[in-house]
């Protein structure tokens, strides 16, 4: 059964959304459409408590970007909404191309970001509610900085910018420590919160929690080729919000444990060309990847699935997520991607490795012809593919796809 | 007393200044010039005109920022390499152009400043810190003394500046204000001001006066607008005459004063202030007495991209005629520029 949520209308979405006695029921019918297995029920689950508590009368809506830390917002008992993942899941949901459409209105420039693009149409539309609070770091790149103060002067919603600084030095963790604890004092009393420091220490512990099943999965896929990657391009919602909730632990657990009864059984998929992929892919419904299936190559591992950063300090827990989000890794500069893609190379055996250049992407892209040199002359084959996130109108499938043709050739 | 064609004297500087192995070259308008200056180098805006990318587009990607686009091909196409180099995080294409730089090996000594979006007593602080290393890097040891001299040489430079663009506003061509800006930004400060200015010629007879109001743009844009009858009375761009403010210097820690100069002026559109910003623009509008607001957007500009849906909303509440032109930095389009800039005229006539 297919289910088209892109011809369901905002104002009828919103109107079932702020009944939370119907959400069992759409829990239940969800399940019997999409029949997922017992990872796909805490993702199913995770989206439907994240709607609910948002959408609810009376609930403070709370939106941040990819890099500001969850866990210091579920402490707070709020939900906080990545619009960046609202955007990438309405691609997939076909919402995007009316939204993009949409946001056309407003912004008069199709050269930035689609992803970004997409989210204020998202809001235009009303797909995602008006924010009380919008919080954003500057990295991984500014877009958040810039199209969270359009949504905030437009829609609603205070506005802050968390900077991180480049190096890790004691007087830099302090700077950003201090900010962050200064964002979670403010919020506890914005929203009236009780022993938030107890909330935190619960919320850090789950995230470490999360952390060590992360490490355990990607431990298990450097012996064996248990998962396509593709699936992990789409656990982003998980990567990226998920940590310091139960949500977030549950799902990792799970897919820790389903991986590890695969290695068990002796399952590998029938690869023969090991891909390495940097950036996300495209969210919409393509084919895409289907064609690397067929030449049996598969993404063995991928830039977001790095864990980077040190177990969180339960008696320092300011300093230490201070510490990951100054150490940053993925979509970071030219030097450590290099690094960690050299690193991913040799840990998972990879022939080839595909970078992936969102349109508009001045951060992402930026460095990559460089990234690609690099690369090649370390010895390891690399393509750039030029495509969208979320803009199916800007994936040129057939060109992509001779390309890609060729160089699994060259990786044969 | 100067009297040569000034953007001539511009293009011959900035030529004279990257064959000076004591040039120091930035491209955003938060590097700090007066650290510069009081570590012996000599602070030289990287000023481009309009290039074609034909180099370039082979190691960064076609939606780069074009301004910092047409550095690459201009250091390609010159074959030029190891000048220093002071890069900023302002933007997401100024970070990534500063790895380009220094895997191109295009850099000698460079340094990448961190400039936060906050201007809390904790961000200045934090600011002050970055600046303390740039000066360390580049002069080996804090020269307070020094860099109060400098502050103060600077200070003049901003104030002749200033007081040439407001006694001759009403009647001085936009061009000739551009490049005396520039060069501004590209002489030896001392030189800038000793410079005996002919304003001989210089008075313009155009009528209609504009803002100007952008990030970045090409040298030939103002003279091209001009030729078609605008009159740029305030340019409101990152290396506009916002930058003319004073720093209050604090003798025994300038360091502070740059840092607060430098975060809390009235700075690019990365800073998210619309509200000072269009307060501002509608006061200079007024006063002024200008026709209307040309916005050059250069493509893929983020900051001005997202900036831009804000201005035009408050321009429409505050009916202020406004043209937007869309460029790459190239000028190529400058058939279209001349079919909305007449009609722009013809409207508001």
């Amino acid at each position: 059964m297919n289910f088209d949520i892109s011809k369901v209308k905002p104002v009828y979405l919103k109107k079932i959304f702020s009944k939370k006695y119907l959400y069992p029921l759409i829990y239940q019918v969800l399940l019997q459409i999409l029949r997922p297995d017992e990872i796909g029920k805490v993702s199913i689950k995770f989206s439907l408590d994240l709607i609910k508590k948002n959408f609810s009368k009376n609930s403070k809506v709370i939106m941040v970007n990819v890099f500001t830390p969850t866990e210091i917002f579920f402490a707070l008992n709020t939900f906080p909404i990545l619009p960046e993942v609202a955007s990438a899941v309405s691609a997939n949901f076909s919402i995007s191309d009316s939204a993009l459409f949409e946001s056309d209105d407003i912004l008069f420039s199709k050269d930035s970001c689609s992803v970004h693009r997409n989210l204020i149409g998202l809001i235009k539309m009303g797909f995602l509610p008006t924010p009380n609070y919008v919080f954003t770091t500057d990295k991984p790149c500014h877009s958040a900085v810039h199209s969270f103060y359009l949504i905030s002067k437009f829609y609603g919603g205070e506005y802050f910018i968390i900077d991180i600084p480049e190096e890790e030095t004691e007087e830099n963790l302090i700077y950003l420590s201090k900010k962050l604890e200064d964002t979670f004092i403010f919020l506890s009393k914005e929203l009236k919160i009780k022993n938030p420091y107890k909330n935190l220490l619960n919320a850090i512990n789950l995230s470490n929690e999360t952390r060590k099943y992360m490490i355990e999965i990607n431990e298990l896929r450097k012996k064996k080729v248990l998962i396509d990657g593709r699936k992990f391009l789409g656990y982003l919602g998980m990567t990226f919000s998920a940590f310091g909730s139960t949500y977030g632990r549950d799902f990792f657990r799970l897919l820790r444990d389903n991986l590890k009864k695969l290695y068990e059984e002796g399952f590998e998929l029938p690869v023969k060309r090991k891909l390495y992929w940097l950036h996300l892919g495209p969210y919409f419904k393509t084919d895409f990847f289907d064609y690397l299936y067929k030449k049996d190559a598969y993404i063995v591992f991928e830039e977001t699935s790095n864990v980077y950063w040190e177990e969180f300090d339960l008696k320092d827990p300011f300093k230490s997520v201070a510490k990951k989000l100054i150490n940053y890794k993925i979509f970071s500069n030219l030097e450590e991607r290099y690094k960690t893609t050299i690193k991913a190379i040799n840990d998972y055996k990879v022939d080839g490795v595909i970078i992936f250049n969102q349109w508009g992407c001045r951060q992402g892209a930026g460095s990559s012809y460089l990234l690609r040199k690099k690369l090649i002359d370390y010895g390891i084959p690399c393509i750039i593919i030029d495509g969208d996130l979320v803009d199916e109108s800007n994936f040129p499938k057939e060109q992509n796809r001779t390309r890609v043709e060729g160089f699994l050739e060259v990786i044969e | 007393m100067y009297s040569c064609n000034i953007k001539d004297l511009c293009e011959e500087m900035l030529i004279k200044k990257i064959k000076d192995e004591k040039s120091f070259f930035y491209f955003c308008s938060y590097v700090p010039v007066e650290i510069i200056h009081a570590s012996s180098y000599k602070p030289v805006r990287f000023i481009l005109d309009s290039l074609q990318f034909l180099h370039s587009d082979e190691v960064i990607p076609k939606y780069i920022c074009p301004y910092l686009k047409t550095a690459v091909e201009f250091f390609i196409k010159n074959n030029l390499k190891e000048k220093n180099i002071i890069f900023t995080d302002g933007c997401d294409s100024s970070r990534r152009i500063f790895e380009v730089f220094k895997e191109l090996n295009f850099t000698k000594k460079y340094f990448y400043l961190k400039i936060p979006f906050n201007d809390n007593h904790q961000d200045i602080l934090f600011f002050k810190s970055e600046l303390q290393k740039l000066f360390i890097l580049l002069n080996g040891k804090l020269d307070l003394e020094k860099l109060n001299e400098s502050i103060n040489l600077y200070n003049l430079g901003r104030k002749k500046l200033y007081q040439i663009f407001n006694n001759h506003s009403q009647n001085l061509k936009s061009s000739f204000k551009f490049y005396l800006n520039s060069l501004f930004q590209l002489m030896d400060i001392k030189d800038f001001i000793n410079l005996d200015i002919d304003f001989t010629n210089q008075k313009s007879e155009i009528q209609n006066k504009f803002y100007l109001f952008s990030t970045v743009y090409p040298l030939n844009f103002v003279e091209y607008i001009e030729s078609l009858g605008i009159n740029i009375a305030y340019d409101d761009s990152c290396f506009g005459e916002k930058n003319l403010s004073l720093i209050e210097l604090n003798n025994d820690d300038p360091l502070t004063s740059i840092s607060e100069y430098y975060l809390k002026k009235e700075g690019c559109v990365r800073k998210r202030e619309i509200d000072k910003k269009i307060e501002n623009l509608i006061q200079r509008y007024k006063n002024k007495n200008l026709k209307g607001v040309i916005i050059y957007n250069l493509k893929y500009c983020d900051p001005l991209i997202f900036f831009i849906p804000m201005i035009k909303e408050k321009l429409n509440e505050e009916k202020i005629p406004h043209l937007l032109i869309e460029d790459d930095f190239t000028m190529n389009i400058k058939g279209q520029i001349r079919t909305r800039i007449e009609a722009f005229l013809e409207m508001i006539k």
